[in-house]
């Protein structure tokens, strides 16, 4: 009873923990891009006013599938968390997790798809379609990637892939599979819907997409969802290509600096169409990811 | 043990009283017709089991010239003549509640052909089998104008492509006896062998064009699809369902007791396959359906020669049973036809949709006939085509066999065709009142699940009948063995 | 007695039949009660795996025997067609009051039911034909029934395919039965071990190749689309659900009774596994991948779903094929996986045509306001179909992705991963367009569906969620079949099994989403109330909107990505099948016109010719 109590406690911990990192690692975005584009941008805690704001907010509702989806949307993102390492603070290292934690990803997706478009908008539910094409392109390469991983180190498990990669800087992915890393963060700019992959969410075309008709404690729920997701996107990448981390610290510093590298590049490129997404990771980043575990069977 | 020669007697005399019956009373010509087969199936029944243990021999002599003219009733002719007949009984109930102008010369004709065709079965004698091809064809000519209309045409080709087959036939007789001597079938089997082989093969060759037109082999068999869908419906069922039988007997005969040359098989299997494959073929762009039934019926005479061709026992039983299943079912889809197409006034296929409900009967009398055909199992179309693909896959004929699965495929997609299109579709159109045909569908439908569920009933004298016609030895021993 | 539980369906169905036309209910009464009885009688056969049972015919002086056994895999067949029949029987005691050839229906149904245990339980290869056949034809007739215009079109296509490939099994049993004498499956794999692997395996491909006509791999598949889309409402779970399976079933004969393994054992290898296998895994991928796409582009909501019931075969297919404990075990597990929640969703599509009356997705919409039961309903199935945790469909994927990639079949797992993510898309857009949006005026006054239709649904939902949770139930009755099949099995206990690269455990997942789940809700309920509004009152820049046919996205909802492949999707396979078929018509066109001229002179100039022709042919030869 205690072990679970203890274990109740550690996972909402590190929920918190995830939110307001993940919440912080949005700030940092904003200001990096920002001063990209020379200007001075907002304060780097302006998502947490932003949390606190809308969740002080009377908001609409659109009928029960609009509360389910979300309540699901996040309940399913925090549960995936639960999967994934962050350093030291691994509550499930038994195996079989990677692909796990890519389904329990497309729960919250579904959550979130199902709630947005039960609002009866047309824009969420073109959000959503264009999400949906966009994840089928970029979960392909990705999934080759990770077969070859699973193959090579003959477990499925994040941690196990994790500890695969100890004993020193050299071991990492990162020097041994280096296109299969470079690949990954491709990937991972299209998972966490930077330019020029976010033509799901186009603020200026679809009206935000999915959330278009979410306000108040919603729109409060899915800037926390997407801020755990990003932290859940970052921490597979570096479990899997950067060799995990002992402590939170450097894991959270590992983190950082492949998220300001991705902003910076996301901030270059402007807006893909869907299909020219889709085309492109299916293009060169599919055929070198498979190129890639041929070798690594062979 | 009643003389089967009643059997072909007592027809032809009623036949030639009708005129003289009709004056009694209009009626009394139908009815004279049913009791009239009733009683052919009444004197083959007390006869079957005598001639199930030994071939019976009759010899006609005294009033007939000096040919000792006799009968021979094997297991063969006894089973081609119980189907003439059961066939013809069952016609004559239809008959009876016809929907179509006929009088008491229709039923003239009827019996002559029914008498024709059995004494085609039953004869030992070329040149009565010429004689009793002479008279089947003549009543047949006679019966297919009762339509009036276009069975003129039909008859006329039918008229024309006969008298060439007499002729050939007349010329294969001829030669036959100018060489061997004697016109009994016994006695030319047993000397045929001192023939040369050439001139053996010329004769078997005349003789097949001959036969094989009532036969229905390609390409002689090109009358059949316009007589088929222009004569009225029990002329048709009748041809299709006794006449034919008569045919393949006859062809039978010839290549296997008269003139043995296993050289000639391999032709007779070639034209078979032809027969087949053309007609099934054609027959699926049909839009007429009794034409569509006609060249479904060379076909299935096509199937019937090519297995027979193969020259095995069980190969032979197969193709029998065939035959039969081919009778039964032919009659069936025939009678149900004849009623859909009165229904809905006209021969198109695209016009008897929805006549599944307004005609449950027909309907379902068709769609047990097609499912017969095609092989659905527990009915008997199923049994005969399991034993006739066992029998030419045992005879290593690989793509005889792939010819066969492939006819039945084409057969399978045009009668689906119209299974779907009565059941399954929606009729705005007027239905025309019909004849009411429950007891024939219902007497053919027990035989169609009675041969597919037990198939055990007559299976004793398939195999008796295939093993008289392989070997003729017992043929010539039980009607010379006395001389 | 076995055979019982053949011939009681059928019987059962004359009277069916008879008392359907006295009363709406009563066919479907009598169909549901009796699957009940035989299903309650298969449950109780459960482990009694040496029954057998004989009939001896004699025919033409051969004596056949008819066999008829229970082992494992034809007991779990067995039970899936009886639980199945029993939901959709149910289901149409009320579906079915306004239609017209419930009779019909409910005959035939009945009769298929009979010979489905037919084929299961057959161990010969005859009765296996008889039953099959029986089958073909009842579910010909069944889906010629259905309303739509092109159902008697697609009925036609799915007979013809499936006789093709009858006829070919037909040709390799009776080749087989004259060399050995005998029908029985055990005779069939001595005598193809014996003789040479070319002969074997030309004679093994023309046994499989109806069954994989039924299950609808490619490139058999395309009567697929059709029959399940115009089929009566009610029949296509069924038809979705089990008969696609049957053709597994026969595979599984083929591949693992006749062992192919030990016939291929000295040819070419893949990694370990024989070409041939991979062959029939590959088929499974292109399978996959092909209904993946083509599934997205439809609009017809049926249609789409019969697409993804393909791609989900290649899946199983793939499993089976690769021949390892793991690919065995993914492979069943999914099986039956996909018969529940591939009834489900289908059932909860006949629950909606039942209320509007169409199957055309951009026609509909907000159903979820109308039908909430429904809506669950399908919301579950379709998350077993995505493969999401905790239902039941992740764990059959899961089991495939380790089977997979424990043996490096790298494109294999390409499409399995691309028919999973795919089958996100296809399985959304109905769920967005039907089911959510903006009510059309004309289903404002549309209501649930009666209890009785809604019955099934629950109970499929709940399997889906218990069978997610405890796949030990199921496991225990695969392992079973795999050691029938000379497979070993897979460890498992009652909430985990053991994959190559890690284990899978269901309790601990399923308590995990429900505390994320809590959690969240927790969140939610803490922060201020909201308002409720109209469907109409949305953000609209400005505008002002009142039209809700307007507001509704749903029709192409994926169009960008259909562009992708609109060149793909025209060449179809369809048309290739309809030329091919049509130049077969012509032939036949030809010869009558040449030949058959209805010239009575030219018909007796044939009758000369020919005698000429043979006459020559003749003398020299």
């Amino acid at each position: 009873m205690i072990n679970i109590l203890t274990t109740a406690l550690h996972f909402i911990g590190i929920t918190i923990f995830s939110a307001a990192l993940g919440l912080f690692f949005m700030g940092i975005a904003r200001k990096i891009v920002a001063r990209i584009q020379k200007r001075y941008g907002p304060p780097i805690y302006q998502p947490y006013l932003d949390v606190i704001k809308l969740f002080g907010k009377k908001a609409i509702t659109h009928g029960f599938i609009f509360d389910f989806g979300t309540i699901m949307a996040f309940g399913g993102v925090i549960a995936t968390l639960f999967f994934v390492p962050l350093g030291a603070w691994t509550l499930y290292s038994l195996n079989g997790t990677v692909v796990l934690i890519i389904y329990l990803l497309a729960i919250a997706s579904l959550g979130m798809a199902m709630g947005t478009v039960g609002s009866g908008n047309p824009q969420a539910s073109i959000g959503i379609s264009r999400a949906l094409t966009q994840m089928l392109g970029y979960e392909l390469p990705y999934l080759v990637i990770l077969f070859g991983l699973i193959y090579k180190y003959q477990t499925s498990s994040v941690f196990g892939l994790a500890q695969a990669q100890a004993g020193g800087i050299m071991n990492w992915n990162l020097f041994t599979y280096p296109v299969a890393t470079v690949l990954a963060f491709v990937i991972l700019i299209g998972m966490t819907g930077k330019k020029p992959f976010d033509a799901m969410i186009a603020p200026s075309e679809i009206g935000s997409g999915p959330v278009v008709e979410s306000g108040g404690k919603y729109l409060g729920m899915m800037m926390l969802q997407k801020s755990i997701t990003i932290i859940v996107e970052l921490a597979l990448f570096v479990n899997l290509f950067l060799g995990g981390a002992d402590n939170i610290l450097s894991f959270s510093i590992k983190m950082l600096i492949v998220w300001i590298l991705a902003t910076m590049v996301g901030s270059l490129f402007p807006r893909f169409k869907i299909e020219e997404g889709v085309k492109f990771f299916w293009k060169w980043p599919l055929i070198i990811a498979i190129i890639q575990v041929l070798f690594i069977i062979y | 043990m009643v003389n089967p020669v009643l059997i072909i007697a007592v027809p032809l005399l009623i036949a030639f009283l009708m005129p003289f019956f009709n004056y009694i009373h209009k009626k009394l010509p139908a009815f004279l017709a049913l009791l009239t087969t009733a009683f052919n199936v009444l004197v083959i029944s007390r006869n079957f089991s005598a001639i199930m243990s030994n071939p019976m021999v009759i010899e006609i002599g005294g009033w007939q010239p000096p040919f000792a003219i006799n009968l021979y009733i094997g297991p063969l002719a006894l089973l081609a003549i119980t189907v003439i007949n059961v066939v013809g009984l069952i016609l004559s109930v239809y008959n009876l509640n016809h929907d179509y102008e006929i009088n008491d010369k229709f039923y003239l004709l009827f019996l002559m052909i029914i008498a024709g065709a059995s004494g085609m079965v039953m004869t030992g004698d070329l040149f009565n089998l010429f004689v009793f091809i002479e008279i089947t064809s003549v009543a047949a000519y006679g019966l297919t104008v009762f339509n009036r209309g276009d069975s003129y045409e039909a008859a006329f080709k039918y008229i024309i492509i006969g008298a060439i087959g007499s002729v050939f036939l007349l010329i294969a007789v001829g030669f036959t006896y100018a060489s061997v001597g004697t016109l009994n079938m016994a006695e030319i089997s047993h000397l045929s062998p001192n023939l040369s082989p050439n001139l053996m093969r010329i004769i078997t060759l005349l003789f097949m064009i001959g036969i094989g037109i009532e036969a229905e082999l390609f390409p002689l068999n090109l009358w059949v699809p316009d007589v088929y869908s222009e004569a009225p419906t029990s002329v048709t069922s009748i041809l299709s369902g006794a006449v034919s039988v008569a045919g393949i007997y006859a062809l039978g005969r010839i290549f296997f007791t008269l003139f043995q040359d296993p050289a000639l098989f391999s032709y007779l299997m070639i034209i078979g396959v032809i027969t087949l494959i053309v007609g099934e073929l054609v027959a699926y762009n049909q839009e007429n359906i009794k034409r569509m039934l006609a060249y479904s019926s060379i076909a299935q005479m096509g199937l019937i020669v090519t297995i027979i061709s193969i020259n095995t026992s069980e190969a032979i039983a197969a193709g029998l049973f065939q035959l039969i299943n081919h009778s039964i079912l032919k009659v069936l889809l025939f009678i149900s036809a004849g009623v859909l197409i009165k229904a809905a006034g006209s021969k198109k296929i695209e016009e008897l949709n929805g006549l599944g409900n307004k005609k449950p009967i027909a309907s379902l009398g068709f769609s047990i006939g097609a499912m017969g055909i095609l092989g659905v199992p527990f009915f008997n179309g199923f049994v005969s085509k399991l034993m006739l693909i066992n029998s030419t896959l045992n005879a290593e004929k690989i793509i005889i066999t792939g010819l066969i699965l492939f006819a039945t495929i084409v057969e399978i997609a045009y009668y689906l065709k119209v299974v779907q299109k009565l059941y399954f579709s929606n009729r705005d159109k007027k239905v025309f009142k019909t004849a009411n045909i429950f007891i024939p569908v219902l007497v053919l439908t027990i035989f169609v699940f009675a041969l597919g569920i037990y198939p055990e009933l007559i299976t004793n004298t398939l195999n008796k009948a295939a093993s008289e016609l392989i070997t003729n030895t017992e043929y010539i021993t039980n009607v010379l063995g006395g001389m | 007695m076995l055979i019982n539980y053949i011939f009681i369906p059928i019987i059962a169905a004359f009277f069916a039949y008879l008392l359907n036309k006295k009363g709406k209910y009563i066919g479907s009464i009598i169909t549901s009660l009796i699957s009940a009885y035989i299903l309650y009688q298969l449950i109780g056969l459960y482990g009694n795996w040496s029954l057998s049972q004989n009939i001896n015919l004699s025919i033409m002086g051969n004596d056949l025997q008819l066999l008829f056994a229970n082992n494992p895999l034809s007991w779990l067949f067995g039970i899936m067609t009886a639980s199945a029949t029993l939901l959709i029987s149910i289901f149409t005691i009320k579906s079915q009051e306004n239609y017209k050839l419930s009779s019909a229906f409910n005959f035939n149904f009945l009769i298929l039911f009979g010979s489905i245990i037919g084929v299961v339980f057959a161990s010969d290869f005859l009765s296996l034909f008889i039953f099959w056949e029986l089958m073909t034809w009842t579910s010909f007739y069944i889906i010629s029934g259905g309303k739509k215009a092109m159902a008697k079109k697609s009925a036609y296509r799915y007979f013809v395919l499936s006789a093709v490939g009858a006829y070919t099994m037909l040709m390799a049993i009776f080749m087989i039965y004259s060399q050995t004498g005998s029908f029985a499956i055990a005779e069939t794999a001595n005598y193809l071990q014996g003789i040479s692997t070319t002969h074997s395996l030309t004679l093994m491909f023309m046994l499989a190749l109806p069954f994989l006509t039924k299950a609808g791999l490619f490139p058999v598949h395309i009567w697929v689309k059709g029959a399940h889309g115009n089929a009566p409402k009610e029949f296509s779970p069924f038809l979705s659900g089990l008969m696609l399976k049957v053709g597994i079933y026969g595979l599984m004969v083929v591949l693992f009774l006749l062992p192919f393994s030990k016939v291929i054992e000295n040819t070419l290898s893949y990694r370990g596994l024989s070409v041939f296998s991979y062959l029939f895994a590959l088929l499974g991928a292109i399978t996959t991948v092909t209904g993946t796409i083509l599934a997205i582009r439809q609009e017809d909501m049926k249609k789409l779903i019969a697409y993804s019931s393909i791609s989900q075969m290649g899946y199983i297919i793939m499993g089976i094929a690769i021949a390892t404990p793991l690919g065995l075990t993914g492979g069943l597990l999914h099986m039956m996986n996909h018969l529940i929640f591939k009834s489900a969703i289908f059932l909860a599509l006949a629950a909606v045509i039942y209320r509007t009356g169409t199957t055309k997705m951009y026609e509909m919409g907000g159903l979820i306001f109308r039908m909430p039961l429904t809506f669950a309903t399908y919301l579950t199935a379709i998350i077993a179909l995505a493969g999401i945790p905790p239902t039941n469909g992740f764990i059959s994927k899961w089991v495939i992705y380790q089977a997979l990639i424990e043996k490096g079949y790298l494109f294999l797992a390409v499409a399995a991963f691309f028919g999973s993510i795919g089958s996100f898309m296809y399985v959304f857009k109905p769920l967005s367009t039907v089911f959510l949006g903006q009510l059309k005026p004309q289903h404002e006054k549309i209501k649930e569906v009666p209890f009785l239709m809604q019955v099934p649904m629950y109970i499929l939902m709940i399997l889906m969620v218990l069978f997610g949770v405890v796949p030990g139930i199921q496991m225990s009755i695969i392992s079973k079949i795999s050691s029938f099949v000379g497979m070993e099995a897979v460890n498992y206990s009652l909430f985990t099994i053991e994959g190559a690269y890690g284990a899978w455990n269901s309790l601990i997942i399923f308590n995990i989403f429900t505390g994320g789940f809590v959690l969240s809700l927790f969140v939610f309920i803490l922060a201020r109330k909201s308002k409720l509004v109209g469907l109409l009152d949305t953000y609209t820049s400005g505008e002002y909107m009142n039209d809700a046919e307007a507001y509704h996205f749903a029709y192409q909802y994926y169009r960008p990505f259909d562009r992708m492949f609109d060149s793909f999707a025209a060449k179809s396979l369809t048309r290739a099948y309809e030329s091919l078929a049509e130049n077969i018509a012509k032939i036949g066109n030809g010869i009558r016109k040449t030949v058959i001229t209805g010239n009575g002179q030219s018909y007796a100039f044939y009758a000369i010719l020919f005698f000429v022709i043979l006459a020559i042919a003749g003398w020299i030869i």
